[in-house]
């Protein structure tokens, strides 16, 4: 069962609670493509957007919908109303009093426990700035979960370590865990030293390197992530470190044959699309996993209102 | 002893008391008592207060000297009972690293005559620190992205230094002017820059850093809000408010105009009263001008053109013992607000009350010597005021280490000011230097 009413970051979870959405989402897969189900109908999702997010807002709304709910939406044009002059706490405030929960998602990290703070319904993180975005973090666990495995995992997070905070959260997770990490980077976009040593007090086993090929057959799942043009001083380096990353049919040659590859999309060219039909691309089915977890997180914490 | 100052009444100990002040070396030797000094200074009837710690001034020297220097902007220091300014780092050139520190210092001290402070600007910040810079900041966030925010306050958290926020998210800036560029009411200023700028930046400043943060001119409820439950949930953050914030709000626009064109913007009346109300709570510990002088015909430009920033060092203590006055807020919270808290907040350990063993930076009033505040009477090069004819109780004499820095006219030579290096500055540089 879920302990919070709200869920904030992925680091409040413990294993237990992520195991529990885990095994909801599972028994919720059927309606998340399709079978009827009235669990949340009458609840109201509202959808704070500040910034604009297809995918995430989507997701959310497909999650409340497929279960009987219905979702309001401050769109992110209306979101300019803030110009008004009412304050955080006040749109909170009022977007609860309509709806039985608020998913927020704003550039500026900190921006969900504020709102969490005044809110009398349960709030969802849905990303704030480059900082937590903890429903991201579960549907990969529920990805790995399903696709491969949680136990004994042994996976490579390859990319922007330094910056992207999917893989920061991914790894605190698969941490608890006791995954087998290799953090593959340039040397400029490396996990940042705090982590690594976070990661490795709470059980993490760690490996470092820069060379991708070095470690594709060794591991059972690839985490791709893209590499911005803007960490790099000029193109050309760019767009050395950006091929030596690309992942190729052909670069997949020498991997195990059970090995997945994910990615938190858009992708832009990490991925070549030719890798898109093999049994390894597990990225589309990634994000369609965003719906079963979501689903599970807004039916745990409406249902748990309820008694 | 050097000096007596005989039969004021004085504040200490959060109470006013008669009693004599005996000064040597600078310092306050002794409070009443039979001593002997070789001179004395009578002050009956006279309110004696700490010295104004003013932690947030912008003197544009080096760089735009015509809008204020050193010289003009110390003045006006003095004679608005503040004994201690700390200078932000946004100069021309800005204080990034050791060397631009250095000048800026050269300059100081042979120009101030009221003990300073140096802050360090966002760039080298170790090195910063090491010179003596008080704190770093202030740190403008809508200038800079989140990675960059959390970079810098990381860094200032590893140098063990104190990161002071001017607290303003960009992004929610850009998206509220895109739609207001062509109006040119000036009001637009306070709307294009909104309440919730100053909330988002707050909760994330929070969120970045678990270490000490201080919030420079809180200007919104939201944001009194905000920091209220951050203290309730244990976390060290403290905050000061200017002036413009507790007297000024939108309305004002109507007869000012872009004169009023401030970062953070006027708000609502209503903030002015909760702004009000967590100062007299302590909630915000303390008050800085934010001193930021420009010239009558800069801002005089359209809304959009105007610079941003207005004179408040001199009129600020003043104004605040005619709040004292009106009940508004009491007496020692005004001075706690005006000179304790500062000094606290910055580690100033010789300055910020009047007890013995600390500097004597004292501050002689009338209390009945209500006046205009009158333009042409202030010191700042700015030449202008935003309280052009609000009632204020200006003070008869300052003094700085046991001197009389001003007594109506300026009394020391320039360069009398001292620097005062923050907690960061190795003890051996200090020896080596002082």
């Amino acid at each position: 069962m879920l302990k919070r009413r709200h869920v904030l970051s992925s680091r409040d979870f413990s294993r237990e609670e992520i195991d529990s959405v885990l095994k909801t989402a599972e028994s919720l897969e059927p309606y998340a493509r399709g079978r009827r189900a009235g669990w949340l109908e009458g609840k109201i999702l509202a959808l704070l957007f500040f910034e604009p997010s297809t995918r995430t807002r989507m997701s959310f709304e497909t999650a409340m919908k497929r279960m009987g709910g219905s979702t309001i939406n401050l769109g992110s044009s209306e979101a300019s109303s803030i110009s008004k002059g009412e304050t955080l706490a006040d749109t909170v405030r009022v977007m609860g009093s309509y709806a039985d929960a608020i998913v927020i998602r704003h550039p500026k990290e900190g921006s969900a426990r504020l709102a969490a703070e005044f809110s009398p319904v349960p709030v969802l993180n849905g990303g704030d700035g480059a900082g937590h975005h903890p429903t991201q973090t579960l549907l990969d666990l529920y990805t790995i979960k399903k696709e491969s495995h949680l136990d004994d995992l042994s996976i490579a997070l390859v990319g922007d370590l330094k910056y992207g905070r999917t893989v920061h959260s991914l790894a605190y997770a698969l941490a608890l865990y006791g995954a087998e990490i290799t953090l593959v980077s340039p040397p400029s976009l490396r996990l940042p030293d705090q982590i690594i040593s976070d990661l490795s007090r709470s059980g993490a086993k760690l490996v470092e390197t820069s060379d991708l090929s070095e470690v594709v057959g060794d591991v059972d799942v690839l985490y791709v992530t893209r590499i911005q043009r803007e960490r790099f001083p000029d193109l050309v380096e760019y767009s050395k470190v950006a091929r030596s990353y690309r992942i190729t049919p052909e670069f997949l040659e020498r991997a195990r044959s059970g090995l997945k590859i994910m990615h938190p999309l858009p992708r832009v060219d990490e991925i070549s699309p030719a890798v898109d039909d093999t049994p390894h691309a597990v990225y589309f089915r990634q994000s369609f996993y965003g719906v079963p977890v979501r689903m599970a997180l807004l039916k745990m914490l409406l249902e748990a209102g309820q008694e | 002893m050097d000096l007596q100052i005989r039969g004021g009444r004085v504040f200490m100990g959060k109470r006013v008391q008669v009693m004599d002040i005996w000064i040597k070396d600078g310092r306050i030797a002794a409070l009443g008592g039979p001593h002997v000094a070789d001179d004395h200074l009578d002050v009956a009837g006279l309110l004696v207060l700490p010295g104004a710690v003013d932690i947030h001034v912008h003197f544009r020297d080096p760089g735009q000297t015509h809008k204020e220097d050193w010289e003009t902007g110390s003045l006006a220091a003095a004679a608005g009972g503040v004994t201690t300014v700390v200078d932000q780092p946004n100069t021309l050139p800005a204080v990034n690293d050791a060397s631009a520190y250095r000048d800026k210092l050269i300059t100081a001290r042979r120009h101030s005559i009221v003990d300073f402070c140096l802050n360090g600007g966002p760039g080298n910040v170790q090195e910063l620190l090491g010179e003596g810079a008080a704190a770093i900041g202030e740190i403008f966030t809508y200038e800079m992205g989140e990675e960059r925010l959390r970079d810098l306050l990381f860094q200032v958290e590893d140098a063990d230094g104190l990161p002071t926020i001017h607290a303003e998210d960009g992004w929610t800036i850009r998206r509220c002017e895109e739609g207001m560029r062509g109006q040119q009411d000036p009001d637009v200023h306070s709307r294009s820059r909104p309440p919730q700028a100053e909330e988002a930046a707050i909760a994330q400043a929070l969120s970045l850093t678990q270490k000490r943060v201080h919030i420079c001119h809180l200007s919104t409820s939201g944001g009194l809000e905000l920091i209220r439950r951050a203290k309730k949930a244990g976390r060290a953050v403290t905050a000061e408010v200017a002036p413009h914030h507790l007297l000024l709000n939108r309305r004002d626009y109507r007869k000012q105009g872009t004169f009023l064109k401030v970062n953070p913007p006027l708000r609502s009346s209503s903030d002015n009263q909760a702004l009000w109300d967590g100062l007299r709570r302590g909630d915000i510990e303390a008050m800085a001008s934010d001193h930021a002088p420009h010239l009558p015909e800069e801002k005089r430009q359209e809304i959009w053109e105007a610079p941003s920033g207005l004179p408040g060092v001199e009129t600020m203590l003043p104004l605040m013992l005619d709040a004292v006055r009106a009940n508004r807020i009491p007496l020692d919270r005004a001075v706690d607000a005006l000179s304790t808290a500062p000094a606290r907040i910055l580690g100033l350990k010789g300055k910020g009350e009047i007890a013995v063993g600390k500097d004597a930076d004292l501050v002689l009033v009338d209390t009945r010597a209500r006046s205009e505040v009158l333009a042409y009477r202030l010191h700042s090069r700015a030449d202008w005021t935003p309280y052009q004819g609000r009632t204020a109780i200006f003070p008869r004499l300052t003094m700085v280490r046991g001197e009389v820095v001003f007594d109506g006219d300026m009394a020391v030579r320039p360069g009398y000011g001292q620097n005062l290096p923050g907690p960061g500055r190795s003890a051996s540089r200090v020896r080596e230097e002082d």
